[in-house]
Protein backbone atom coordinates (compact mmCIF):
# COMPACT_ATOMS: atom_id res chain seq x y z
CA UNK A 1 0.00 0.00 0.00
CA UNK A 2 1.27 3.28 -0.94
CA UNK A 3 2.88 5.69 1.88
CA UNK A 4 1.16 8.61 1.23
CA UNK A 5 -2.14 9.55 -0.20
CA UNK A 6 -3.46 12.83 -2.43
CA UNK A 7 -7.05 11.66 -1.34
CA UNK A 8 -8.74 13.84 -3.84
CA UNK A 9 -6.68 12.38 -6.34
CA UNK A 10 -6.06 8.89 -5.45
CA UNK A 11 -8.52 8.36 -3.64
CA UNK A 12 -11.93 10.11 -4.07
CA UNK A 13 -13.85 8.63 -7.67
CA UNK A 14 -11.13 5.99 -8.02
CA UNK A 15 -12.47 2.77 -9.21
CA UNK A 16 -13.06 -0.07 -6.27
CA UNK A 17 -13.25 -3.74 -6.40
CA UNK A 18 -14.23 -6.08 -4.44
CA UNK A 19 -11.82 -9.05 -2.99
CA UNK A 20 -13.21 -11.08 -5.88
CA UNK A 21 -11.87 -8.27 -8.42
CA UNK A 22 -15.38 -6.86 -9.45
CA UNK A 23 -16.01 -3.94 -9.87
CA UNK A 24 -18.20 -2.18 -7.27
CA UNK A 25 -18.34 1.22 -8.17
CA UNK A 26 -16.63 4.67 -7.41
CA UNK A 27 -15.92 6.23 -4.37
CA UNK A 28 -18.46 8.54 -4.17
CA UNK A 29 -17.80 10.25 -0.71
CA UNK A 30 -14.77 9.92 2.22
CA UNK A 31 -15.69 10.60 5.09
CA UNK A 32 -13.04 11.93 7.58
CA UNK A 33 -13.47 11.60 11.25
CA UNK A 34 -12.31 15.12 12.87
CA UNK A 35 -10.76 14.79 16.74
CA UNK A 36 -9.89 16.95 19.34
CA UNK A 37 -5.67 17.15 19.61
CA UNK A 38 -4.90 14.47 16.88
CA UNK A 39 -5.00 14.62 12.99
CA UNK A 40 -8.61 14.10 10.70
CA UNK A 41 -8.46 10.55 10.33
CA UNK A 42 -10.07 8.95 7.09
CA UNK A 43 -12.83 6.90 8.74
CA UNK A 44 -14.98 5.29 5.63
CA UNK A 45 -15.66 5.70 2.14
CA UNK A 46 -19.63 5.74 0.59
CA UNK A 47 -20.60 4.23 -2.31
CA UNK A 48 -24.19 4.29 -3.76
CA UNK A 49 -26.33 7.14 -6.17
CA UNK A 50 -27.48 8.71 -3.15
CA UNK A 51 -23.62 9.82 -1.79
CA UNK A 52 -23.42 10.86 -4.91
CA UNK A 53 -25.98 12.74 -5.92
CA UNK A 54 -25.47 14.36 -2.56
CA UNK A 55 -22.18 15.85 -4.20
CA UNK A 56 -23.66 17.17 -7.26
CA UNK A 57 -26.55 19.46 -5.39
CA UNK A 58 -30.04 19.03 -4.38
CA UNK A 59 -32.18 18.89 -7.64
CA UNK A 60 -30.51 15.71 -8.30
CA UNK A 61 -30.84 13.86 -4.61
CA UNK A 62 -34.59 14.66 -5.71
CA UNK A 63 -34.28 13.56 -8.84
CA UNK A 64 -32.83 10.34 -7.59
CA UNK A 65 -36.21 10.28 -5.40
CA UNK A 66 -38.10 9.38 -8.35
CA UNK A 67 -36.29 6.59 -9.28
CA UNK A 68 -38.45 3.04 -8.43
CA UNK A 69 -36.73 0.72 -5.28
CA UNK A 70 -35.17 3.98 -4.02
CA UNK A 71 -37.27 3.57 -0.59
CA UNK A 72 -36.61 -0.13 -0.27
CA UNK A 73 -33.16 -0.18 -0.87
CA UNK A 74 -31.15 -1.01 2.59
CA UNK A 75 -29.25 1.60 4.02
CA UNK A 76 -30.86 4.10 1.92
CA UNK A 77 -28.60 2.80 -0.96
CA UNK A 78 -25.36 3.47 0.27
CA UNK A 79 -22.32 1.07 1.10
CA UNK A 80 -20.71 2.61 3.89
CA UNK A 81 -17.26 0.77 4.33
CA UNK A 82 -14.64 1.59 6.74
CA UNK A 83 -11.41 2.41 5.50
CA UNK A 84 -9.73 -0.34 7.36
CA UNK A 85 -11.23 -3.06 4.73
CA UNK A 86 -8.54 -1.20 2.01
CA UNK A 87 -6.53 -3.71 0.98
CA UNK A 88 -4.27 -2.22 -1.64
CA UNK A 89 -4.33 1.21 -3.44
CA UNK A 90 -3.14 1.67 -7.16
CA UNK A 91 -5.00 1.93 -10.17
CA UNK A 92 -8.07 0.57 -8.63
CA UNK A 93 -8.45 0.18 -4.50
CA UNK A 94 -9.16 -3.25 -3.27
CA UNK A 95 -11.42 -3.43 -0.59
CA UNK A 96 -11.92 -6.23 1.60
CA UNK A 97 -16.35 -6.82 0.75
CA UNK A 98 -18.21 -8.31 -1.51
CA UNK A 99 -19.84 -6.87 -4.35
CA UNK A 100 -23.23 -8.98 -3.15
CA UNK A 101 -22.94 -7.87 0.35
CA UNK A 102 -23.44 -4.05 -0.20
CA UNK A 103 -26.64 -2.16 -0.23
CA UNK A 104 -25.33 0.47 -2.88
CA UNK A 105 -25.64 -3.15 -5.44
CA UNK A 106 -29.10 -2.98 -4.50
CA UNK A 107 -30.40 -0.74 -7.49
CA UNK A 108 -28.85 -2.88 -9.67
CA UNK A 109 -29.75 -6.20 -8.16
CA UNK A 110 -33.20 -4.76 -8.37
CA UNK A 111 -32.85 -4.03 -12.17
CA UNK A 112 -31.58 -7.27 -12.89
CA UNK A 113 -34.37 -8.84 -11.58
CA UNK A 114 -37.27 -6.77 -13.07
CA UNK A 115 -35.99 -5.41 -15.89
CA UNK A 116 -33.07 -7.05 -17.55
CA UNK A 117 -34.09 -10.88 -16.82
CA UNK A 118 -37.28 -9.64 -18.48
CA UNK A 119 -35.64 -8.88 -22.19
CA UNK A 120 -36.04 -12.08 -24.20
CA UNK A 121 -32.81 -14.17 -24.25
CA UNK A 122 -31.45 -12.47 -21.04
CA UNK A 123 -32.38 -16.06 -19.40
CA UNK A 124 -30.67 -17.67 -21.73
CA UNK A 125 -27.64 -15.55 -20.95
CA UNK A 126 -27.45 -15.83 -17.79
CA UNK A 127 -27.96 -19.70 -17.86
CA UNK A 128 -25.33 -19.86 -20.04
CA UNK A 129 -22.48 -18.09 -17.83
CA UNK A 130 -23.68 -20.11 -14.87
CA UNK B 1 -15.25 14.30 21.03
CA UNK B 2 -14.84 13.67 17.01
CA UNK B 3 -17.49 14.48 14.56
CA UNK B 4 -17.22 13.12 10.68
CA UNK B 5 -17.11 15.60 7.53
CA UNK B 6 -17.30 14.41 3.91
CA UNK B 7 -14.19 15.07 2.39
CA UNK B 8 -16.40 17.40 -0.48
CA UNK B 9 -17.57 19.27 1.85
CA UNK B 10 -13.97 20.63 2.51
CA UNK B 11 -12.55 20.87 -1.20
CA UNK B 12 -13.01 23.87 -2.53
CA UNK B 13 -13.57 25.94 0.53
CA UNK B 14 -12.67 29.16 1.07
CA UNK B 15 -10.10 29.00 3.77
CA UNK B 16 -8.95 32.38 6.31
CA UNK B 17 -6.29 33.71 8.27
CA UNK B 18 -7.27 34.99 12.24
CA UNK B 19 -7.61 37.80 10.97
CA UNK B 20 -10.27 37.14 8.40
CA UNK B 21 -7.93 37.48 5.10
CA UNK B 22 -8.46 34.58 2.45
CA UNK B 23 -5.37 32.60 2.31
CA UNK B 24 -6.64 30.29 -0.93
CA UNK B 25 -8.92 27.38 -1.19
CA UNK B 26 -8.27 23.81 0.09
CA UNK B 27 -7.19 22.09 -3.00
CA UNK B 28 -6.02 19.04 -1.80
CA UNK B 29 -5.62 16.80 1.82
CA UNK B 30 -2.61 14.70 2.10
CA UNK B 31 -3.01 11.62 3.61
CA UNK B 32 -0.08 9.35 5.31
CA UNK B 33 -0.33 6.20 7.06
CA UNK B 34 -0.31 6.02 11.52
CA UNK B 35 0.79 2.71 13.16
CA UNK B 36 -0.43 2.34 16.11
CA UNK B 37 -1.28 -0.92 18.98
CA UNK B 38 -4.49 -1.88 17.30
CA UNK B 39 -3.61 -1.50 13.35
CA UNK B 40 -3.22 1.02 10.95
CA UNK B 41 -5.01 4.49 9.96
CA UNK B 42 -4.64 6.78 7.28
CA UNK B 43 -4.55 10.31 8.45
CA UNK B 44 -4.64 14.03 7.02
CA UNK B 45 -1.33 15.46 7.75
CA UNK B 46 -1.05 18.52 5.34
CA UNK B 47 -3.61 20.82 3.53
CA UNK B 48 -3.07 22.00 0.33
CA UNK B 49 -4.50 25.55 -0.24
CA UNK B 50 -4.13 27.56 -3.39
CA UNK B 51 -5.32 30.53 -4.93
CA UNK B 52 -6.78 28.67 -8.12
CA UNK B 53 -9.31 26.59 -5.99
CA UNK B 54 -11.74 24.86 -8.82
CA UNK B 55 -9.50 25.49 -11.44
CA UNK B 56 -6.68 23.39 -10.12
CA UNK B 57 -9.08 20.83 -9.04
CA UNK B 58 -10.01 20.31 -12.60
CA UNK B 59 -6.40 20.64 -13.97
CA UNK B 60 -3.63 21.02 -11.69
CA UNK B 61 -1.58 24.09 -10.82
CA UNK B 62 0.47 24.34 -13.76
CA UNK B 63 -2.92 24.09 -16.27
CA UNK B 64 -4.43 26.39 -14.54
CA UNK B 65 -1.44 29.25 -14.31
CA UNK B 66 -0.84 28.84 -17.84
CA UNK B 67 -4.48 28.80 -18.79
CA UNK B 68 -5.06 32.34 -16.89
CA UNK B 69 -1.83 33.85 -18.66
CA UNK B 70 -3.13 32.64 -22.04
CA UNK B 71 -6.55 34.26 -21.09
CA UNK B 72 -4.59 37.51 -20.61
CA UNK B 73 -4.60 37.85 -16.89
CA UNK B 74 -1.13 37.98 -14.82
CA UNK B 75 -2.53 36.22 -11.92
CA UNK B 76 0.35 34.91 -9.43
CA UNK B 77 -0.26 31.48 -8.12
CA UNK B 78 0.04 31.23 -4.55
CA UNK B 79 0.24 28.13 -2.93
CA UNK B 80 0.40 26.80 0.85
CA UNK B 81 0.95 23.55 2.47
CA UNK B 82 -0.85 23.70 6.13
CA UNK B 83 0.06 21.09 8.50
CA UNK B 84 -2.85 19.82 10.09
CA UNK B 85 -2.16 20.91 13.51
CA UNK B 86 -2.25 24.41 11.92
CA UNK B 87 -5.65 24.34 10.75
CA UNK B 88 -8.94 25.30 12.69
CA UNK B 89 -11.35 23.18 11.59
CA UNK B 90 -13.57 23.31 14.50
CA UNK B 91 -16.31 24.49 12.17
CA UNK B 92 -15.54 22.92 8.80
CA UNK B 93 -17.63 24.96 6.70
CA UNK B 94 -15.27 28.17 7.62
CA UNK B 95 -11.28 26.17 7.51
CA UNK B 96 -9.21 28.49 9.29
CA UNK B 97 -5.27 28.78 9.42
CA UNK B 98 -4.01 29.36 12.87
CA UNK B 99 -1.25 31.36 11.07
CA UNK B 100 -1.63 35.20 9.43
CA UNK B 101 -1.22 35.26 5.78
CA UNK B 102 2.49 36.73 6.19
CA UNK B 103 3.76 34.14 8.06
CA UNK B 104 2.45 32.05 5.73
CA UNK B 105 4.09 33.46 2.85
CA UNK B 106 7.25 33.85 4.36
CA UNK B 107 7.25 30.14 4.78
CA UNK B 108 6.51 29.95 1.45
CA UNK B 109 9.24 32.87 0.48
CA UNK B 110 11.69 30.48 2.84
CA UNK B 111 10.33 26.73 0.79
Amino acid sequence: MKDGLDLRHDVQDAQLVDRRHENIGRCDALLLELRENAPPRIAAMLIGGPARSERIGRWMTALRRLVPGHTRAPEGGVSRIPFAAVRSIGNTIELDVLRDDLPSEHLEQWLARNVICRIPGAESKKESKS
Amino acid sequence: MSREVALHHLLGRAVLDPHGRKVGRVEELRAEIELHEHGNDYVVTEFHIGSFGAVESLAGPYFARMLLHHLGRLVPYRGHVIPWNRMDLRDPRHPRTLDTLEQLRAEQDRA
